[in-house]
């Protein structure tokens, strides 16, 4: 099963998300989630998959979470463990890190 | 505990924390506007505070806290600095000090930090509520780190944002502050996400984790405090400056681990991160260039190590001595001599190093008797001010921990009886404000401590009553003002009309004089009335070995102390003998003591007699002896209890054959002269 989430997903739009993924886990099936078309995220969100891949760990459910996440969005998924999220190469991630500075 | 127990270190720590903490009380109590002295207070708190919640001390450092974050207020022109605020900060720092000795949980002592933070909470709304109107000074030390505004200094802190449950329904946005946190400066960050729990029963509606951010910026603590103004309700967020400098790339991925290891224990977490951040600091600056040489350094060394090559060293110099007396007996003697030079050469540098080791600055506990004299005076309701000077002059460690009982003595008998109320001064003309004076410093070979006081002085007729009423003093007895002056130190006398809970129970200067006594110093007082009392102690630099001179008298030997030689002389040894004479020396007639006859030596006297002159405090005596032996480093050991009464002898010391030589009391030897001069009766031994 593959999940292309796109547009806002913010606390918004939380409850619903955690549905879609509560179906998913309940399928039993190796989901793969997409972020390319994100338009935007906030923290409920980044906190959700960080509890959607525990659940499916628990359960032995395969889940990727594809690293194609937008640039924009590279700073929250750090912030919050999820730097895979990023594509490899750490494009957006670089260039977050050229312009504030960080050390890793 | 262990020898190396770091709960240990720890608490030998705190106590300097808190000495300092203290002094720099006092000074702001004198000097309410003295920047750097609330920049030291807050640095100890601060320490204090981390230190003790990483060792575990938890009271203490949920007592400090409130403290820390008034000074910090202090220092930043926020919270204007009162006499009553400093004084309960004094009362805290005693408490501090009793928490040192309880449980690391505070025992029975949390009920009164309990109290005494509520009245810190009091000041501070009293404080509050005149801030702005009637500050007495807004101290701002230029430059001082994490003092608020942007410092132009790098400095490092931890900050911890735990988003409020209702986050995401006041539309705050955490990563948007994330990224605003970010933005001022290096940083390294350790996201904890919240504790496991089904899908179905997680509710994505409000946060479940927490950062910990350890951030290196030079916009200071309000630039990162600014960053969560509207969020932090006094839960939300916790920000500690951690470290000065600009730490490495990699430290700061370290203490972000440091805080990913030790997310638990949120108490103890600034402290793991500032001890790690002081190391790194340390090591490179050991690495870097050297230090400056005014920048004085010091170690703690456990004192009974230090006792223990106090007395390796004492016998290796016995050692040495036996085989510089071998010398004369060995075939070899050109060998066996620059053996024993060569030994005597390693003594003596063992010797300086290892009594080095013992020697601390008397200033170590000028700070207690600066509080000290704070307290009393404001007991006894005097303004007293306390000038402490020679804080740099150094004493063996077991002389200043036997000197400050005594020293504690002589400062309350000059408040209690010495400076006068202000009224009284007003009247006599004096300024309202009392001084007592406390200077250290070497005099020939000895360290003088004096004590003065502008007080009223003794009165010498007023001592003569007492003395005879109380049967020290015969009704015929004509002593001198020396003499009468000296009778204070008899015991059960006291001129104190009334008991006060400090002083004038008639106990106390003779109390001080034995301590004096038992540290083979003297103690002397002069006054004028109206005018003042000066106490003067004289004390050895060590305790444990002097250089002396060996002389022979019948068949003892017996040690002159060679810093207060001067000269020998011979002369016809007579019959006629008095335990006391004179002796001419360069035109001037100086006493004599017979040491022959004063010791009752039995055997016959020598045809001529050696005069071995002394001198203490510009005074010359002369010894008479049999004859005189040489030099010798003389390791003392102190006299038993049953001969602590015997006179004019202030230690034995171990000769290299092992027998024993005395060492003379040359003060006392003096005194002795000086009141006897022309006078041949014999002393009691």
């Amino acid at each position: 099963m593959r999940i292309d989430l796109d547009g806002e997903c913010t606390v918004a739009v939380a409850r619903v998300l955690r549905d879609l993924f509560l179906d998913a886990l309940a399928r039993g099936e190796p989901t793969q989630v997409s972020f390319a078309r994100l338009a935007g995220a906030d923290l409920s969100f980044f906190e959700l998959l960080l509890a959607v891949r525990e659940a499916f760990a628990r359960k032995g459910v395969g889940l990727e979470l594809v690293p194609d996440l937008p640039g924009h969005l590279a700073f929250a998924a750090e912030w919050t463990g999820l730097a895979r999220l990023c594509p490899e190469g750490g494009g957006p991630k670089a260039a977050a890190d050229r312009s504030r500075g960080r050390t890793s | 505990m262990t020898e190396h127990d770091p709960v240990r270190t720890f608490l030998d720590e705190a106590r300097d924390l808190l000495a300092k903490l203290e002094e720099a009380l006092l000074a702001l109590h004198a000097d309410p506007g003295d920047v750097h002295s609330v920049a030291r207070v807050f640095r100890n708190l601060h320490t204090i505070k981390g230190s003790g919640a990483m060792f575990g001390f938890t009271e203490i450092a949920r007592f400090t806290h409130d403290l820390e974050t008034a000074f910090d207020r202090v220092r930043s022109g926020d919270l204007p600095l009162t006499r009553e605020l400093v004084d309960l900060t004094l009362q805290a720092k005693d408490h501090l000090q009793a928490l040192l000795l309880a449980d690391p949980s505070g025992g029975g002592l949390s009920a009164a930090s309990d109290a005494l933070l509520a009245r810190f909470a009091h000041v501070l709304k009293e404080a509050g509520t005149t801030s702005g109107q009637a500050r007495e000074h807004e101290p701002k030390p230029a430059g001082e780190p994490g003092d608020g505004g942007a410092s132009g200094r790098p400095e490092t802190f931890w900050i911890r944002y735990r988003p409020a449950p209702d986050t995401f329904t006041t539309g705050c946005d955490p990563l948007g502050l994330m990224e605003e946190l970010a933005s001022l400066g290096q940083h390294a960050v350790v996201y904890h996400p919240g504790p496991d729990e089904p899908l179905e029963a997680y509710d994505p509606e409000t946060p479940h984790g927490f950062w910990d951010v350890v951030l290196n910026t030079d916009q200071g603590l309000s630039a990162v405090r600014g960053v969560f103004l509207f969020v932090d309700d006094g839960q939300a967020v916790r920000v500690e400056k951690i470290g000065d400098g600009r730490p490495r790339t990699g430290d700061l991925e370290t203490l972000a681990g440091i805080a990913r290891d030790h997310a638990g224990e949120p108490e103890a977490l600034p402290g793991l991160l500032r001890a790690f951040l002081q190391e790194k600091l340390a090591m490179r600056k050991a690495g870097g260039a050297a230090p400056p040489p005014s920048a004085a350094s010091s170690i703690r060394v456990d004192s009974s190590r230090l006792d223990k090559l106090v007395n390796m060293v004492g016998e290796m110099v016995i050692l040495q001595s036996r085989l510089s007396q071998a010398v004369n007996q060995a075939l070899d003697r050109g060998g066996l001599a620059r053996i024993a030079e060569d030994l005597e050469r390693l003594t003596d540098e063992m010797r300086d190093n290892a009594l080095g080791l013992r020697m601390l600055p008397i200033g170590t506990v000028y700070g207690s008797l600066r509080r000290l004299v704070h307290d009393v005076g404001a007991s006894l309701r005097k303004d007293v001010e306390f000038v402490a000077e020679g804080g740099d002059t150094e004493l063996d460690k077991t002389v200043i921990d036997r000197l400050k009982d005594p020293l504690v003595h002589i400062l309350r008998n000059s408040l209690d009886h010495g400076v006068e109320p202000p009224d009284e001064r007003a009247r006599a003309g004096k300024p309202s404000r009392g001084t007592v004076r406390l200077w250290a410093g070497h005099a020939g070979g000895e360290v003088v401590i004096r004590v003065s006081d502008d007080g009223r002085g003794l009165d010498p007729e007023k001592i003569r009553r007492k003395a005879q009423a109380s049967g020290l003093l015969a009704p015929d007895a004509a002593p001198d003002r020396r003499e009468l002056l000296g009778l204070i130190f008899e015991p059960g006398f006291s001129t104190a009309e009334k008991v006060s809970d400090l002083s004038g129970r008639g106990v106390g200067m003779d109390v001080v004089k034995r301590a004096i006594d038992g540290l083979r110093g003297s103690v002397d007082i002069e006054s004028e009335p109206g005018r003042g009392t000066t106490l003067s102690i004289r004390l050895p630099l060590t305790l444990a070995i002097i250089d002396g001179f060996c002389v022979v008298i019948g068949r003892d030997s017996y040690i002159v102390p060679l810093a207060a030689l001067r000269g020998f002389q011979e002369r016809s040894a007579g019959t006629d003998k008095k335990t006391v004479d004179v002796v001419e020396r360069m035109g001037r007639m100086l006493p004599c003591v017979n040491l022959r006859e004063l010791f009752g030596v039995a055997g016959p006297a020598p045809d001529y007699e050696r005069v071995v002159v002394a001198e203490v405090d510009g005074v010359e005596v002369g010894l008479a002896v049999d004859r005189v032996v040489g030099r010798q480093q003389a390791v003392i050991k102190s006299l038993d209890e049953i001969y602590k009464n015997v006179n004019f002898i202030s230690g034995t010391t171990i000769n290299g054959d092992g027998s024993i030589s005395l060492i003379l009391d040359v003060p006392r030897l003096l005194d002795f002269a000086a009141s006897r001069t022309g006078n041949a009766e014999a002393p009691n031994r």
